[in-house]
């Protein structure tokens, strides 16, 4: 009885994910043909396993600048979210100061703005104080969007983080700051690992930031480089398709590295 | 605890970061776009170095362009001209308004001629060089691409609509040699339409999409009223003050009349909203439908397939029985894309630097032999070196050179969202969603709305 | 007491200083300086306006097209967040319970997700008016035979799957993240014993979960509403402008129409709604949290 029901449950699992695998394997297949047998029919196995759209896509993408500057935005940027979100997060939780309740409500709001409101006067502001069109503003904005969010998360979490933990260190004498970093931190690594990975998606694959922050060619990002694929009325599938392996396979590793990380924290029982 | 003293510190402080964080960026930043110089080599040479800066919206040739960038600065060390891409998935005039917005224009753009008459304010007027582009372009070139009387953009292409046709396929359906100039009237079409589809090929491939049903066919009911631009427009502010009854005018029925018959043979017809222009026009070229409502730009993927056919000509849009109606011989041409210099935030350097290089993209034989031979796109220029592969624009340029072009100039002054929202109708009616009149009052509604603007 | 707000003001730079110094000049500014140009008829082309009162958000209430489109986004946005996290949560507490593989399946759901969104939307538009239409064909099945995107209906359903599809994959290792807050022997028994199993689920993981399914939800709403990319790729807001999406709507009004303050009005108007939704269901969970 329960073998035959976790049987069922294991198999509709597996067709559930080969639904959703389905269209990663036109990818995959495709980024191997030319644009035109891809059109004629998508569903062909490749005749011959031809790397050329990938030498293409990588020469026209400029490949090793575009994957150094992603990385650098990426990295940085994640990073940066994490520490200050965390930290304002652990504020929220700790002090119910009114301000901090405003706070936590305004930034709650914020993640429901849409971008077009923002666009123009963000572009604006920046552009008119000469800020635009370096990496750094770049990431100060990334840190910006990705706040609200992570404040939130964390937010959420750390209320589940019993006080009396925090409690003896303070009698031992730390400070708050301390604390935190010695106490609370590596209690949110569950969370934190999971952030990394949504926050380095988002970063990874934004096209519309970029687009409207770097101008010069030297700075563009993985996104921005694929341009080249995009014509105004239709797609040169094909290479579209290489790059998109190539841009993809970095954070997939990432991911499967970090994925390690969530399973031992939940098996841990961090936040029990 | 002294709450409001808290959040007032707060802001202060937040005053006093936000200063010095702008002060110590404006200092370590470059200022984009719009800086000339900063040569970290110290040349010092007779010519200051030149940043340019180029937004393009001619996605297709987006590669095109960064070689001849940098074949430009081989030949002058001193100019450096930096693309900047369409944006992917065209929202383009999203992506020139932002830039506009911070303060960072490209010193060179290429846009729609509609686009440069929006912005007229900020671009340069070319008065001084008209002249040298009129002796250098073919005639009436440079009248085609006034706007408002003003020289503000250099035309570098043109372009001509149509019913593109594989040779093969018509020539194997009527068993003889096709002659396009025997297609004269919509019932010539019509007899033509009947053979092929006897012959077991669809007859016409209608791409569904809104640009080509709405910016191209429906398009040509604003060009076809007469030859000359300034009456067209005069018709279309008649359309915005409620003054036309579209039901009434020959020319929208003829036209329309004629799209009847292109649904009615219309490769599509299962599912005629499925518009995919990779898959349309491929099929096209390989011959599974005999005519294609579409223009000369779609060799650029027609050229590059393998075991296409050969052979492809253009015939105007039949709008009626009347042979010598205008529009029956006549194919619609236009200089669609210009390129006009920025003058609201470059300096005189980089407008001159710019001068210069656009000069010698149109006339270098590296500039042509891009454009012609690479974009595939035709010149209208006089002097042209470069033999193109794009045969369906030689087709166009045959009837542009035997004085049958029709100037479809009046789009430059339309709105720009009329394409989006009359193509919008047309598609409904192609599914059969509305009828006729319904059409008619969908097509009256959006220009009544612009009334007065 | 003095000594004592000092080192809160302190603690406040020092925890929140940062962050509230980024999210003010990035999100805060930007934002009141666009409620602002709501107000005002200033447009790029000009780069000039004066103050005109209500009268673009009067023309908002005015434009039936974008009340429609906001209309046809909420429901588009109700069926996203409903499907999407059933999907996440099932997936995450089958994925939790130590199948064979687990990793590798997880990574499966969430592969979508290494797609950015207007390559997504292309990759789907293919999907529909190429794939399935050839399958469709080819063995007669009626439901593919003509592509979903060009009627209004399913193009409709053609955006939520398309959007679900990455968006479970998003939700699903929050609800993971979420459930480590539960025993790790409560997933365990609730996998095992079929019998008790959704009683586990209904009273013990539930409410242990609801945090995460606060975010997911929260999350879940604000993406679907603000949806542009995988729109603008999939359907275009075809066929005849029957699927745009509210942001969509609001792009074109503002850069294709050339009416920004109106597009800017619209924009605002969407923010209400999707702050009021929002919002109203985190209040309302988190109340349910507290309550059980």
């Amino acid at each position: 009885m329960v073998e035959r029901q976790s049987w069922i449950k294991s198999i509709s699992l597996y067709l559930l994910l080969l639904a959703f695998l389905f269209p990663f394997l036109l990818i995959v297949m495709n980024s191997f043909k030319k644009t035109q047998y891809f059109v004629d029919n998508p569903l062909a196995f490749p005749t011959s396993f031809s790397f050329d759209n990938y030498i293409s896509a990588f020469k026209s993408m400029q490949f090793p600048q575009a994957f150094v500057n992603s990385l650098l935005i990426t990295v940085i940027s994640v990073l940066i979210i994490i520490l200050f979100s965390s930290m304002t997060g652990y504020l929220l939780v700790r002090f119910k100061w009114k301000v901090n309740n405003v706070l936590f409500y305004v930034m709650l709001a914020s993640m429901t703005i849409p971008f077009q409101v923002i666009m123009i006067p963000l572009v604006m502001i920046y552009g008119n104080m000469g800020l635009l069109n370096t990496k750094t503003i770049l990431l100060f904005m990334y840190t910006g969007f990705g706040i609200p969010f992570g404040v939130f998360t964390f937010h959420g979490f750390i209320k589940g983080v019993p006080y009396e933990l925090e409690e003896s260190a303070f009698i031992e004498g730390s400070s708050r700051f301390n604390t935190f970093f010695r106490i609370i931190l590596p209690l949110l690594k569950p969370v934190i690992v999971t952030l990394v990975v949504l926050d380095v998606l988002w970063i990874w694959n934004d096209y519309l930031l970029p687009s409207l922050v770097l101008l010069s060619p030297e700075h563009r990002t993985l996104p921005l480089s694929t341009f080249a694929f995009f014509s105004s009325y239709s797609v040169d599938y094909s290479p579209l398709m290489a790059g998109l392996i190539m841009t993809i396979i970095p954070v997939l590793v990432l991911y499967l590295f970090l994925q390690k990380q969530i399973i031992k924290g939940i098996t841990e029982g961090a936040l029990k | 605890m002294n709450f409001k003293k808290n959040v007032v510190l707060g802001i202060c402080m937040l005053l006093v970061f936000s200063v010095l964080a702008a002060c110590s960026n404006a200092n370590t930043s470059n200022p984009p776009a719009s800086n000339a110089g900063g040569s970290e080599e110290g040349q010092g040479s007779a010519k200051k170095d030149v940043k340019l800066t180029f937004f393009n919206t001619s996605a297709e040739v987006n590669t095109v362009f960064e070689e001849l960038f940098k074949s430009y600065h081989e030949l002058n060390p001193n100019v450096t001209i930096e693309l900047i891409p369409t944006p992917i998935g065209g929202a383009q005039l999203e992506k020139f308004q932002s830039l506009l917005a911070s303060n960072s224009p490209a010193t060179i753009a290429n846009l729609d001629a509609g686009t440069i008459l929006q912005f007229k304010d900020k671009f340069l007027d070319l008065e001084a060089d008209k002249a040298k582009y009129e002796a250098l372009t073919k005639p009436g070139a440079i009248d085609g691409a006034l706007l408002d009387g003003k020289f503000l953009g250099i035309p570098w292409t043109a372009q001509g609509y149509g019913l593109l046709y594989n040779k093969r396929v018509v020539e194997e359906a009527i068993g003889g040699t096709f002659d396009p100039a025997s297609i004269k009237t919509r019932d010539d079409l019509a007899a033509l339409f009947a053979k092929i589809e006897a012959a077991g090929t669809a007859p016409v491939m209608l791409h569904g999409a809104d640009w080509s049903l709405g910016a191209h066919y429906l398009g040509l009911t604003y060009s076809l009223q007469s030859e000359s631009v300034d009456s067209n427009r005069a018709f279309v502010e008649e359309l915005k003050n409620g003054n036309v009854k579209l039901s009434e005018n020959p020319q929208f029925t003829g036209l329309m009349d004629t799209f009847d018959l292109l649904i009615k043979y219309n490769a599509r017809k299962k599912d005629p909203l499925v518009a995919d222009y990779n898959k349309d026009s491929a099929d096209f070229a390989n011959g599974n439908a005999a005519f294609y409502f579409m223009g000369d730009w779609t060799w650029a993927v027609i050229g590059g397939l393998e075991g296409r056919d050969q052979e492809f000509g253009i015939i105007p849009v039949p709008v009626s029985n009347n042979a010598s109606d205008y529009g029956n011989a006549q194919v619609a041409y236009s200089e669609p894309k210009l390129l006009a210099i920025d003058n609201s935030g470059s300096t005189p350097e980089q407008q001159e630097a710019a001068k210069a290089f656009l000069e010698w993209l149109v006339t270098s034989e590296k500039g042509q032999t891009a454009i012609v031979s690479e974009m595939g796109l035709s010149m209208p220029y006089k002097e042209v070196a470069v033999q193109g592969s794009n045969i369906i624009s030689e087709a166009v340029t045959q009837y542009v050179d035997n004085g049958n072009a029709m100037n479809i100039g009046v789009i430059n002054y339309l709105p720009q969202d009329y394409w989006a929202k009359t193509g919008a109708s047309m598609q409904k009616y192609l599914v059969g969603k509305i009828d006729r009149q319904g059409l008619v009052d969908e097509i009256e509604a959006y220009w009544k709305s612009y009334a007065g603007k | 007491m003095k000594k004592n707000t000092l080192k809160n003001v302190g603690t406040f730079l020092l925890f929140g200083g940062p962050s509230t110094f980024a999210f003010t000049a990035v999100v805060l500014i930007p934002f009141i300086v666009g409620l602002y140009l709501t107000f005002t008829n200033w447009d790029v082309a000009t780069n000039d306006g004066s103050l005109i009162g209500f009268s673009n958000y009067v023309d908002v209430f005015h434009d039936k097209i974008y009340l429609g489109q906001l209309w046809f986004t909420i429901k588009y946005v109700f069926f996203t967040v409903l499907i999407s996290n059933l999907i996440a949560f099932f997936v995450a507490l089958a994925l939790t319970s130590g199948i064979k593989g687990e990793q590798w399946i997880r990574t499966g759901f969430f592969t979508p997700n290494l797609i950015g969104g207007i390559v997504l939307g292309y990759l789907w538009q293919m999907l529909f008016s190429q794939v399935l239409p050839y399958l469709g064909e080819k063995y007669g099945w009626t439901l593919f035979e003509t592509s979903w995107l060009t009627s209004t209906g399913s193009a409709f359903w053609a955006l939520v799957i398309a959007t679900s599809w990455q968006l479970v994959g998003y939700l699903m290792i929050i609800y993971i993240a979420g459930f480590s807050g539960v025993p790790h022997d409560v997933l365990e028994a609730a996998s095992i014993d079929g019998a008790k199993r959704s009683t586990i689920v209904k009273k013990v993981i539930l409410p242990l979960s609801v945090p995460a399914i606060v975010i997911c939800i929260f999350i879940s709403i604000s993406r679907a509403f603000l949806t542009y990319d995988i729109n603008l790729a999939l359907t275009k807001g075809g066929p005849f402008n029957s699927t745009e999406l509210a942001s969509y709507h609001i792009v074109k009004k503002a850069f294709l129409s050339n009416q920004y303050g109106i597009g800017q009005a619209e924009a605002v108007v969407l923010f209400a709604v999707v702050a009021i939704v929002a919002l109203t269901q985190s209040y309302l969970l988190k109340k349910m949290e507290v309550e059980s």
